[in-house]
């Protein structure tokens, strides 16, 4: 069993270092038109309006927003690069590996060996899986490379999970000196709030009322933007519709505009203190992110540092790009292009091998990678996503509270697990013609 | 105990047959040959005893293995010569011989209980059996000329059976199964391969090997075992088919001496299979004998012949002739 592996590592091993330089280097040469991107990022915001575009490029794995930050620029890059063209060459790879001796009529010779069919399958699935760790191995520090190199352009991002009550406290503590160097004014007041409803929103989208109209949502969101005090002057003006359309019950339409009117008197109330120098001691709590935020933008970190008596990018909460995530990243893409190679793998295994089959298998990813991509498209075919390996490969680096789930982990093994023990029985009864 | 036994063998590929409920068996240390027509049944019968494919029923065993069970035990003790040699065709021949070497150098006795006391090289240290099968490469490269320096890929027919034969020898088997072993070699090289294997016989090991040439297994089979349409026809001595030494004749004659030749060939048992013909010239007799070719000489010998030509029946010929005279 190690001749076969160490002869088919021995065999395969210039073919997989090539290749994984290969798409290293695409990975890696893209990471330079980063800056370039950035530069031009509000042209293309505008540009990624158009709601057919964007369906292009969501179509494509390409999620415009996150092109801003690094990573999610680099999973951008890598979702083409890495996900698609790593899981066609591994897929490939993998047929190839199992049924190489069949289809040069070696599995005459290979099976006459002191070996066990389950010692061929086992030795082959051995290679398959130290290659492709070997590739993502290569990746990974390509990948690293081109982040450290080409970090400088981008923006700092916050990192909430290293906040805690000491930073926290500072914050609160130098709130007069803070508030003056953020220099806030109502327009701020405005964006606070705006997101503030925002955050709320995306984070009790699940509970609202489902009949409530998205667009309708989205345009009070962009009058709360332009200007707040307007949509309590439409809430006064027309309670009863806001009021079926909240699905507001048992309120008399008084008591209902009652409520708005004291409303409106703590937004004012709260705008005051907004722009006072009790800003941070008030609102930090509420909302941090939005400060900090303010910082990066800003671009004050080191001033912030100095009246903070911290240094918020040595104890990163401000950083460039998330090491974890990035690790993360790689795992995703990992399981996907394992996902696809291990199917071809015992496909492999289980078919006779014909000329053509490698190309079969190649076609089948293709289609895969097709389905995925429609199944962006709207949400009535979000379904499909979950009939294609890569619907399980989560590339949303920029997502909050980015990860990889227990469950799709622990489900991926097991299915792999069971498909890969089955084909091993019937590969055992596989006669080798 | 014998060599090779098999019982109730059945093998369908899918809907076709392979072998229906074939038992034989090969005596230890024997040259058995194994021989029927194209599309009989014998390489099926040869790769079910090496696990290259799964019998649908019936079992059998080598040297006391069960082909089902012990397949490791028979890989290691038993050389194997496939009917189409494919190795690694980017491969330097060199290389493929120490490949296949390695196969077999780290196997421990210990873990292969049944194989002990069977005298093969596994009983030996690594290193004398490392130094054993780097022995039986060169030796086997030198006697069958085989070009070890070139790719797999780029040898001739030929030439890649001998790198076959030299795989099948290489971790000294006790145990030979040759599927048509000559095929592709030249007679000066069939010759060679012949008295190789006769050495190895002497040495002890068993050699069963398939053929569709009945003159080739003659020549070096004590036994052998005859296949048709999957199903085994007969197992026997080669002293009771070398009795019978089957010949087809075409005798071109002149038409005013055919008389004299049709007198010698009627009503004459031995003459079978009997065809006549005529061109504007000469008329033309070919048949099938059986007998000592010197008493058939010895009546032709008044008569004057324009041409006579004696030539080996088919396979299908000698068998027709077999089943003839068993009526």
């Amino acid at each position: 069993m190690n001749t076969l592996i160490r002869n088919d590592i021995r065999r395969n091993v210039k073919t997989i270092i090539i290749a994984s330089l290969l798409i290293s280097f695409l990975v890696f040469g893209s990471m330079f038109f980063y800056s370039a991107v950035r530069d031009s990022f509000s042209y293309l915001e505008g540009f990624f309006q158009e709601t057919m575009l964007k369906n292009i490029f969501v179509a494509f794995g390409i999620n415009p927003s996150s092109l801003q930050s690094i990573l999610g620029f680099y999973a951008t890059y890598s979702s083409m690069w890495v996900v698609l063209i790593g899981s066609i060459f591994f897929s490939y790879f993998a047929y190839d590996l199992i049924a190489n001796e069949e289809k040069n009529g070696v599995s005459e010779y290979l099976i006459t060996r002191p070996l066990l069919r389950s010692d061929i399958y086992k030795g082959k699935l051995l290679v398959l899986i130290s290659s492709i760790l070997l590739f993502m191995i290569i990746l990974s520090i390509f990948g690293f490379s081109a982040l450290e190199m080409q970090k400088k352009f981008s923006p700092h991002e916050i990192n909430m999970k290293i906040m805690n009550v000491e930073i926290k406290d500072s914050f609160i503590a130098n709130s007069a000196s803070m508030s003056s160097l953020l220099n806030l004014d109502e327009d701020d007041f405005g964006d606070f709030v705006n997101q503030l409803i925002l955050r709320e929103y995306e984070s009790n989208k699940d509970e609202m009322p489902m009949d409530l109209d998205n667009e309708q949502i989205g345009r009070w969101i962009d009058t709360l933007t332009f200007n707040p005090e307007q949509v309590m002057i439409e809430l006064k003006e027309n309670p009863e519709y806001f009021m079926r359309e909240f699905e507001v019950e048992g309120m008399p339409v008084e008591e209902f505009v009652l409520e708005v009117e004291k409303t409106v008197a703590e937004y004012s109330l709260m705008k005051e203190i907004f722009i006072s120098e009790d800003v941070i001691i008030e609102f930090f709590d509420i909302y941090p992110e939005f400060f900090l935020n303010k910082i990066i933008s800003d671009n004050i970190i080191n001033e912030a540092n100095r009246i903070l008596g911290i240094d918020l990018v040595a104890l990163k909460l401000f950083e460039k790009y998330n090491i974890n995530d990035f690790f993360i990243l790689h795992i995703n893409m990992f399981l996907g292009i394992f996902i696809c190679s291990i199917l071809s793998f015992v496909y492999g295994a289980v078919r006779y091998a014909k000329k053509s089959s490698s190309q079969h298998v190649m076609i089948a990813i293709l289609a895969l990678y097709f389905i995925y991509n429609i199944s962006g498209i709207s949400e009535k075919s979000a379904f499909l996503s979950k009939l294609t390996p890569f619907g399980y490969v989560n590339l949303e680096v920029t997502s909050v509270n980015y990860s990889i789930s227990l469950i799709t982990l622990i489900g991926i093994t097991v299915g792999t697990s069971l498909v890969v023990f089955i084909c091993s029985k019937l590969y055992d009864k596989k006669d080798f013609l | 105990m014998k060599a090779i036994t098999v019982n109730n063998l059945t093998k369908y590929y899918g809907d076709n047959l392979g072998v229906k409920d074939i038992s034989f068996e090969v005596e230890k240390g024997t040259i058995h040959g194994f021989i029927g027509p194209n599309g009989a049944g014998k390489s099926t019968t040869l790769k079910v005893l090496l696990n290259v494919i799964l019998p649908t029923t019936g079992h059998g065993n080598i040297l006391g293995l069960d082909i089902l069970h012990d397949i490791k035990e028979i890989k290691l003790i038993t050389g194997y010569l496939p009917s189409e040699i494919n190795i690694y065709e980017n491969e330097k021949v060199e290389n493929l011989l120490m490949q296949t070497l390695k196969y077999y150098s780290d196997i421990s006795i210990n873990d292969y209980p049944k194989l002990k006391g069977l005298g093969t090289i596994f009983e030996l240290s690594k290193e004398d059996r490392i130094k054993e099968m780097k022995s039986n490469i060169n030796r086997l490269s030198s006697l069958l000329n085989i070009a070890s320096q070139k790719k797999f890929g780029e040898l001739s027919f030929g030439n890649k059976k001998k790198v076959g034969l030299a795989i099948s020898m290489i971790h000294s088997p006790i145990m030979l199964i040759l599927d048509e072993p000559t095929g592709g070699l030249d007679p000066l090289m069939q010759d060679e391969y012949f008295k190789l294997l006769k050495e190895e016989n002497e040495k002890g090991v068993t050699i069963f090997f398939s053929s569709h040439i009945l003159s080739e297994v003659e020549r070096v089979c004590e036994k052998v075992t005859i296949i048709k349409e999957g199903q085994i026809i007969e197992s026997t001595s080669i002293d009771k088919l070398k009795g019978r030494s089957i010949k087809n004749i075409k005798i071109t004659i002149d038409p005013e001496n055919f008389q004299a030749l049709d007198k010698v060939i009627d009503g004459n048992k031995t003459f079978t299979n009997v065809k006549k013909g005529e061109t504007e010239f000469a008329k033309i007799v070919s048949f099938t004998y059986v007998n000592d070719i010197n008493t058939l000489l010895e009546k032709l010998k008044d008569i004057t012949l324009k041409d006579i030509n004696i030539t080996d029946p088919t396979l299908e010929e000698a068998f027709r002739h077999y089943y003839e005279e068993r009526k």
